[in-house]
């Protein structure tokens, strides 16, 4: 039976690494999916996502509802990664579009997909790559952003509308906007 | 998990715009925030309740046995390894109790090695594996034994700590020696040490741990186990020896050690590891040591600690060995001429092991009168079972504490006028002073360069 999350937590708490490992497999996705809806780069979305595990784990213990740990590691994961967005526009970063990419077609995709998920906002942005990306459910979404599934299922409405627009457009590249 | 229904095209390039998840590599993020794993192991960090002193000087046994064991099977000409001086370990005030290094009352462990061997001709290597048993009583007493390649006990050694007596067993020979220990085993315990490692940074008082990261888990013995990897110097200059401590992620009990003699050598990775073992070979080398397979508190007869050689056993006792003045200066002089005729820098380390390996390879007929002079008393110190360096042997042995000091460095051999090194005999009134053209004098302490006497 898979452990919860309470339970990885506690045990993790008195020196259990393999728990806080589960966790941090468990988890990871999500992390980078909330760190991405903050970044346009990947990559850097990634290194917040691993800056927030290790804040997380260096101060679990501060973690008064072990349940919640989810909400708790979104909330961290959101800080670091603003964090790390304001570095990223004083330091202008290599950015995906800026890399190297064998497919031309593909990276003008990605191009459109960035450019029509910051037409969202934040809370939209999150939602789309919690569900699209990182491939959480409606109900898990709904645990990891303290809200109801049927508040998750609104919000993900509205954003699919606006980027039915945006991405059904075959002239649409982006790049142009 | 997906339960996003509407497959539409503006989704499914999304989907594809946005790519792949990343795979979560959680022994990657571990080698990278060792520091915020660390906060997860309140055993090391946390203070425990004060417990009393240790009534004898404890020092460190584990660190010593590859030696012993490499003395033991008298293979090796060649290399430095793994000697560790003793010290005066006190117990520290400051420390969560860990289960297999800490108050150990009974313990017993496996001892592996992996040697790695040369063919005769030099061109092929395979590895060889070696076990020793051991258990260890409380207070002090300890029984290794040594197996065979069938795995059949051979030898066994018995040592009491306190009273500084060690009792060799052949039992196939049927001999019992009565001797000093080697190396100076600890009365707390086997793994004590691992404790001063990891909360004071320092082991044997003397050599400091640069560094402590964790690494992850490895499994050992089929259970799966924090790895807390620690730099902990050699001494005398010599660099940093990875060790590899083991505990338990559930327990976090103490079941491993892993220390390899070169740093990134992996017994399960080696290149070499399913190569066919030959007949001849040429030389010998330990490549790692693995101490695993620790119960905590078996069942352990005291009379399997006993000193006294067993009825129908020959009986001989053995002084402590060591080494006069005059082998000193001799075992200066030849590294002297090794070293292009220059005294060392440190007498500890009294020359480059790599090339005194080189020179150990050479057919004895291309090998230098310097490089022989010098191969044959190391090995004549090796058979006597000096495994440590021998000035320091000497040193410990002869000469009142803090007494000895060195000052050879740039001295040439046969320079009379330049003294290498002094120091003040045990029982003696004035010191010895030994000059660059190998002679020795008495001399008052108004005569040396410098007052250094506390």
């Amino acid at each position: 039976m898979e452990r919860s999350d309470a339970e990885l937590v506690a045990a993790a708490c008195v020196g259990d690494l393999a728990s806080f490992g589960t966790l941090y497999r468990r988890h990871y996705r999500l992390a980078v999916g909330i760190a991405r809806s903050r970044l346009s780069d990947s990559h850097l979305a990634e290194d917040a996502a691993q800056e927030a595990f290790a804040v997380a784990c260096r101060t679990l213990s501060t973690l008064k509802d072990q349940n919640r740990f989810t909400q708790w590691l979104g909330t961290i994961c959101r800080r670091t990664a603003t964090r790390l967005a304001e570095c990223q526009s004083n330091h202008a970063p290599l950015t995906e579009d800026q890399e190297p990419v064998s497919d031309p077609a593909l990276a003008t995709l990605r191009l459109q997909v960035r450019e029509a998920l910051w037409t969202l906002d934040d809370d939209a942005r999150e939602v789309v790559l919690l569900h699209y990306f990182s491939g959480l459910s409606h109900a898990e979404i709904a645990q990891t952003l303290d809200v109801s599934t049927d508040a998750v299922h609104g919000r993900l409405q509205r954003a699919r509308r606006k980027l039915a627009l945006v991405l059904d457009s075959p002239m649409q590249t982006g790049a142009d906007e | 998990m997906n339960e996003s229904s509407d497959h539409s095209d503006w989704e499914q390039r999304l989907r594809a715009g946005l790519g792949e998840p990343p795979i979560p590599d959680f022994a990657d993020w571990s080698s990278k925030h060792p520091e915020a794993l660390a906060a997860l192991i309140p055993a090391l960090d946390k203070p425990a309740p004060h417990r009393g002193t240790s009534p004898n000087p404890p020092v460190r046994k584990t660190l010593m046995q590859p030696w012993k064991w490499l003395a033991a099977s008298a293979l090796i000409a060649c290399g430095l390894l793994w000697f560790w001086p003793g010290g005066n370990l006190d117990r520290s005030a400051f420390a969560g109790t860990i289960p297999g290094v800490d108050e150990v009352q009974g313990i017993s462990w496996t001892s592996t090695y992996y040697l790695r061997i040369t063919s005769a001709d030099g061109k092929r290597t395979w590895l060889r594996q070696e076990e020793r048993r051991h258990a260890y009583r409380h207070p002090g007493l300890y029984r290794d034994t040594i197996l065979d390649e069938a795995g059949t006990p051979r030898v066994v050694e018995i040592t009491d700590a306190r009273s500084g007596k060690m009792l060799r067993l052949d039992l196939v020979a049927k001999t019992a020696v009565l001797s000093p220990p080697v190396g100076r085993p600890d009365v707390r315990g086997p793994f004590a040490w691992v404790g001063d490692a990891l909360r004071e940074r320092l082991v044997g008082k003397t050599l400091p741990v640069k560094s402590v990261a964790l690494k992850g888990q490895r499994n050992v013995d089929g259970h799966s186990a924090n790895i807390v990897r620690a730099f902990i110097s050699k001494g005398d200059d010599q660099g940093y020896a990875r060790h590899d401590f083991l505990f338990d992620a559930e327990s976090k009990q103490f079941v491993g050690l892993f220390f390899p003699n070169d740093g990134n050598f992996d017994p399960e990775t080696a290149a070499d590891r399913e190569n066919p073992a030959e007949k001849e070979w040429s030389t010998m080398f330990p490549m790692a040591a693995l101490e695993h397979q620790i119960v905590l508190n078996p069942k352990l007869e005291l009379a399997d600690f006993s000193i006294e050689p067993p009825a129908g056993y020959s009986f001989e006792k053995k002084p402590q060995p060591t080494l006069s003045e005059a082998e000193i200066i001799a075992y200066l002089g030849a590294a002297a001429r090794f070293n292009d005729n220059q005294f060392p820098d440190s007498p500890f380390v009294a020359f480059d092991s790599e090339k005194f390996n080189a020179a150990c390879l050479k057919e004895a007929a291309s090998q230098t009168a310097a490089e022989q002079e010098l191969i044959a008393l190391h090995d004549q110190f090796k058979l006597r079972e000096i495994f440590r360096s021998p000035v320091r042997q000497f040193v410990d042995d002869h000469a009142v504490e803090n007494s000895f000091h060195y000052v050879g460095a740039d001295v040439k051999v046969g320079e009379a006028d330049r003294i290498v090194a002094w120091y003040k005999p045990r029982g003696g009134k004035s010191f010895r002073a030994i000059f660059g053209d190998l002679s020795v004098k008495e001399v008052s302490e108004k005569d040396l360069p410098l007052n250094l006497s506390n």
